[in-house]
């Protein structure tokens, strides 16, 4: 049977997920927006339209390490770049970059194609995470110049022509342009909002690129559409680049290191990464940007399932990677799990997996935890400090392989112990270019997200149209509408 | 455009008709019912005679012989295992998104898991020559001798998991079915109504009770999600930790058969319930919504298990070894393997996905039914092709190489196996609804639908 | 004064409570009555009273138990045999803990199914009043009554709609 569903009369105020405590309940209530699209509108364009003192500090901060680890970089850069060890870091911190900022449009991406609607206030802040892809770019760049080609070493290209520089470069403008491109179609409608409301050079800035939508059945037909095939794209592109990234960057470069869930692992990494980057962004934003009306425990509760699935799979992927190559004890594999996991850099790798397993395991099977908005906070910051470890890690371990066209890395080790070299330590130089690396992502984003509003305006009307709560007998029910 | 059947007015016409038309094939059986079961009893009663003919002539009936010492047996257990996933990934995950399309598809699901890996379970032991013997190595009994399972073997592992997975398994189908065991209980007459009642346990619906099922269902579904990726996982390191043969050590394995599994055991259920469908009338309960929903999953299953296989071809040859680049260009070149090799790819990925990408494919039941089908052919030939070409040579010297050919024995086996599933499926379906009611119900009181301007749209109320 | 049931059929939800309402305008409380219904209506729904299960404890409970069994298994049948195999020392963490997690797993799991079954005060052999129309979508209100006041439980249930209301012998 139906039941014809009368809205419940709306107010002005939105009314915000909470327990009901009359009458003995203690239903948990989602959270429903009732207020009109216009009030949606103009406070998410004057919360994105505002830079208050500690924003302008942030930006000059991020902004002055960028400088100051590019200046170094080109001070290094000087001495060439035949020596991996010098750019070990730089390497884990372009890792960590592309694992969380660059990784995070998959969020949005995969919410969008499964059509959840509490992902509505988050796929925006995604999308702009992708910026961090052109200071991503910029670091590539030489790091790719610094791979030897494929001769005489074991590598995914097999016997390619320009193996593997071309192909990597293409996979990073390929990732780059595409995350770009869904941060701007999924915008259009925004950016029109923009040139009708905005004011200065916002105003015309968004004239120029959202010059003709006018919200037309067909228009917003197609940038769905455009929508889906860009996901569909952005999702197999990202698996592969993460395949490609993990193997010429650490797997090809430990001789004998043959490891095929690896890949598969980086990328399971890098989703997890990509959901921790997006709750803390959400957080940030409800706590500093006055987007309060508008996020609620419902996104994080959401994103909190995803990431201890997440966080599960991580550990899984390892584990099955590290079961065969413990079970077989053959000499390379045994060099292998000395170097990463239990001697050279068991100290990042512990951290990694306390803090991108052990955290978000025991803190997120608790529903209670799950549905806050402080614990999945925490759990994200642990995921990306966790994953910044394990950058290293597995980086710089591969980076300071004494020879990377040698047979086997057992044969590397000189004496009857075979031990693994000590791990390569930070110098100062390589302090400042993680900080500038860091620095610049933070300095391209905050300054993205001024423009490109962090929450999407029309996802979040949109979602308005298609949840209403009801009278259900004594209870007060959510209903969602299930359009296709 | 979805196809929302609506049921009745009331919601005792809803209930009764749901009842009604979900219990028709529990309580009254139509002539062909008989007539199907009655043949696939004649198939696994050939199987069991085969296999009673293997038991008292030895394993020396079978094509199994030095290097291939697992063939048919060994790649019908991970086939079967694969198929029982299914069930999990419906009916646990599914119910954890709160996908409301799960709900015809999850007990069928269930029972499918049920019945594989009883089934599955079957053939290792079946292959051990004289089962009867063999026990000690699964089982730690033998104080006597001091003989215990070596818990560092995959082979002792797989035990543990296949047991755990089919005991979770039915005792989630068993606590689920109370509710249901009390409809049929109000039913029935006489010694049907007796039985029911003792399995309905005295279940009379209060809320106390509802809310048990439901906050079981989430917690169950939770706790058995992991242990189904463990069981494929540990069936996969029977090869993995395995160095001596080419293509099998291969850190890759555990997820890559997981998502194989997930996908030949997704791909059964539609066959089944397309099946079900037709021999039981459910055309109001399994509707096109359903299986294009089910179409949709398994394009993204599909497509995530092939990323996974094209990783494993890569890693295997990516170190350039001889033994393995041979082992590769038998699978893909010669003659039995190379058309193996061509079916299964073609079967298992590049005929049904393509398809399924047209949504007028993936909401027609006759074209659902046969790619599906398609996708357990070429996954079964992918496990085979997987243990038996990489043991053929397996030995460094060539001389002990060898092709493997099953023999007949093996072969009705195999076929009594799918008989053996079907059968059991169809029996239990005179037992319990393979449907589950009370699901059905509740997506009934829970559907809803409003006016966005001109346009109605199709709702579903949501506690939370 | 003695307390007996009084179940109440009706034929829809909103019937039920509306006699819900009156029986609480009667000086009957929640948890004086309960509902059943043949499917699972959204909590809350009728008002009803749920007090707090235990059902989580159980899971924890299970996982325990078969995390100490696996435990005492499989290392003490490693030590009762102590052969070196592939390498790998007589007590392997790494395999151990494959047969551990399955032992963890089916204890919490086994013990869920309890924890439902109890909770759920299940069996109830005596299964007290019962409609069979419950099932076929009918709406029971199973009051808790003082004896003197069945008569007009029973005429507020008839006044809000009951098809049938039967009382305990």
């Amino acid at each position: 049977m139906r039941r014809k569903t009368k809205a419940m009369s709306s107010t002005t105020h939105n009314t915000h997920a909470a327990h009901h405590e009359a009458e003995g309940e203690h239903h948990y209530q989602p959270q429903v927006l009732t207020m009109p699209h216009a009030q949606v509108t103009q406070d998410i364009l004057r919360a994105s339209s505002t830079m208050g003192r500690t924003y302008k500090l942030a930006l000059a901060l991020f902004g002055g390490l960028f400088i100051a680890g590019f200046a170094v970089f080109i001070v290094r850069a000087r001495d060439g770049f035949d020596t991996f060890t010098s750019w070990a870091y730089l390497m884990a911190t372009f890792g960590f970059i592309f694992t969380t900022a660059m990784s995070a449009p998959i969020f949005s991406v995969t919410q969008r194609m499964v059509r959840s609607h509490w992902r509505r206030p988050m796929g925006r802040s995604a999308e702009v995470l992708s910026v961090a892809g052109i200071v991503g770019a910029l670091m590539f760049i030489p790091l790719v110049l610094l791979l030897p080609n494929a001769d005489n070493r074991k590598t995914i290209w097999m016997t390619f022509p320009g193996a593997p520089h071309v192909y990597e470069l293409a996979a990073l403008i390929g990732i780059v342009a595409l995350g770009l491109a869904i941060l701007y179609v999924s915008a259009i409608p925004d950016l029109a909002a923009i040139r009708d409301h905005g004011t200065g050079w916002r105003k015309s800035l968004a004239r120029r690129l959202a010059s003709s939508f006018r919200g037309t059945p067909r228009e917003w037909k197609g940038i769905k559409a455009m929508l889906m095939v860009l996901g569909v794209l952005y999702f197999l592109f990202l698996i592969g680049v993460h395949t490609m990234i993990a193997s010429d960057f650490a797997l090809s470069l430990v001789p004998g290191w043959k490891d095929a869930i690896f890949p598969a692992w980086h990328a399971i990494s890098g989703l997890q990464s990509a959901v921790a980057c997006t709750i803390l962004v959400t957080f940030l934003l409800y706590k500093f940007g006055g987007y309060k009306d508008y996020i609620s425990v419902d996104q994080f509760w959401g994103a909190s399932k995803i990431m201890l699935a997440l966080s599960l799979l991580w550990m899984y992927f390892w584990l099955s990677g590290f079961m065969i190559f413990w079970y077989g004890r053959q000499p390379v594999e045994l060099a292998v799990i000395k170097l990463f996991f239990a001697e050279s850099y068991r100290f990042p790798w512990a951290m990694a997996v306390c803090l991108n397993f052990a955290v978000p395991f025991l803190l997120l099977i608790w529903n209670a935890a799950r549905k806050s908005m402080i614990a999945p906070t925490i759990v994200s910051c642990s995921i990306l400090l966790g994953t910044f470890f394990d950058r290293i890690r597995i980086y710089v371990g591969s980076f300071t392989v004494a020879d990377v066209r040698a047979d086997a890395l057992h044969e590397l080790h000189a004496g009857p112990l075979l031990e693994n070299p000590p791990p390569h330590l930070p110098g100062t130089a390589d302090v400042f270019m993680i900080l500038g690396g860091l620095g610049g992502a933070l300095f391209i984003i905050m300054l993205a997200i001024k423009f490109f509003p962090p929450i999407s305006i029309w996802e979040v009307t949109e979602g308005m149209l298609y949840r209403r709560k009801r009278r259900f007998l004594k209870r007060e029910i959510m209903v969602m509408g299930k359009p296709d | 455009m979805q196809d929302r059947v609506v049921l009745g007015k009331t919601p005792q016409e809803v209930d009764s008709r749901i009842n009604r038309e979900l219990l028709t094939n529990v309580l009254y059986t139509e002539r062909r019912y008989w007539m199907i079961v009655g043949f696939l009893a004649l198939v696994v009663a050939l199987a069991g005679g085969a296999i009673g003919y293997m038991i008292n002539q030895g394993i020396g009936v079978t094509g199994l012989h030095r290097p291939v010492f697992w063939g048919f047996m060994i790649t019908n257990f991970v086939f079967w295992v694969g198929i029982s996933h299914a069930g999990v990934m419906l009916s646990a995950i599914l119910r954890l998104a709160q996908a409301e399309w799960r709900r015809p598809a999850t007990r069928a699901a269930e029972i499918v898991t049920v019945f594989a890996l009883m089934t599955a379970i079957l053939f290792p032991i079946l292959h051990s020559g004289r089962p009867w013997r063999t026990m000690y190595w699964a089982f730690p009994y033998d104080f006597a001798r001091g003989i215990f399972p070596n818990v560092r073997s995959p082979l002792v592992w797989d035990p543990t998991a296949i047991t755990t997975y089919l005991t979770s398994s039915i005792m989630f189908v068993v606590v689920a079915l109370i509710p249901d065991f009390a409809v049929m209980r109000d039913r029935t007459k006489g010694v049907a109504k007796a039985i029911y009642r003792v399995l309905a346990m005295g279940w009379r619906g209060t809320p106390r009770q509802w809310r048990l099922q439901i906050v079981a269902g989430f917690l169950l579904s939770a706790l058995i999600l992991p242990v189904f990726v463990s069981v494929h996982s540990i069936v996969s390191w029977d090869f993995g930790v395995a160095q001596s043969v080419e293509a099998w050590h291969s850190t890759v394995f555990a997820p890559y058969f997981v998502i194989g599994a997930v996908h030949s055991g997704v791909s059964a259920v539609v066959t089944v319930m397309i099946i079900l469908r037709w021999l039981f009338h459910w055309e109001n309960y399994i509707t096109k919504d359903t299986i294009d929903s089910l179409g949709r999953l398994l394009i993204v299953v599909a497509t995530a298990w092939f990323f996974f296989f094209v990783i494993e071809i890569l890693f295997s040859i990516y170190t350039l070894e001889d033994a393995e680049l041979a082992l590769r260009r038998m699978q893909l070149w010669e003659s039995p393997y190379s058309w193996l090799f061509l079916t299964f790819i073609l079967t298992g990925y590049f005929i049904p996905v393509p398809l399924w990408l047209f949504k007028n494919v993936r909401r027609s039941f006759k074209w659902m039914l046969i790619t599906t089908i398609l996708v357990n052919i070429g996954m079964w030939i992918e496990r085979f092709l997987i243990i038996v070409p990489g043991l053929a040579r397996k030995q460094g010297l060539s001389f002990s190489w060898s092709t493997y050919h099953p023999s007949i024995i093996e072969v009705l086996m195999v076929i009594g196996s799918f008989a053996f599933v079907s059968m059991n499926i169809l029996l239990i379906s005179k037992v319990v609804p393979l449907i589950p009611l009370y699901d059905v119900k509740e997506g009934e009181i829970l559907k809803d639908e409003f006016k966005i301007g001109k346009a109605t749209i199709p709702a579903t109320m949501r506690e939370e | 004064m003695a307390k007996k049931q009084v179940l109440g059929v009706f034929k829809t939800a909103d019937n039920a409570v509306m006699a819900v309402d009156r029986l609480n305008e009667a000086g009957f409380t929640n948890k004086d009555w309960t509902v059943l219904t043949g499917s699972p209506y959204p909590e809350g729904a009728f008002g009803e009273w749920m007090p707090k299960h235990r059902l989580y404890a159980f899971p924890f409970f299970g996982a325990i138990v078969g995390f100490t069994v696996a435990i005492l298994v499989t290392a003490g049948t490693s030590v009762a045999n102590p052969l070196v195999t592939g390498g790998k020392p007589i007590i392997a963490v790494p395999a151990m803990a494959v047969i551990v997690y399955e032992g963890t797993m089916l204890g919490a799991i086994l013990m869920t199914i309890i924890g439902v079954i109890f909770e759920s005060r299940l069996p109830r052999p005596l299964m007290g009043l019962y409609d069979e129309r419950i099932t076929e979508g009918y709406v029971g209100i199973d009051l808790n009554c003082p004896e003197d006041r069945i008569n007009a439980a029973e005429m507020v249930m008839r006044q809000s709609g009951a098809v049938d209301v039967k009382h305990q012998k």
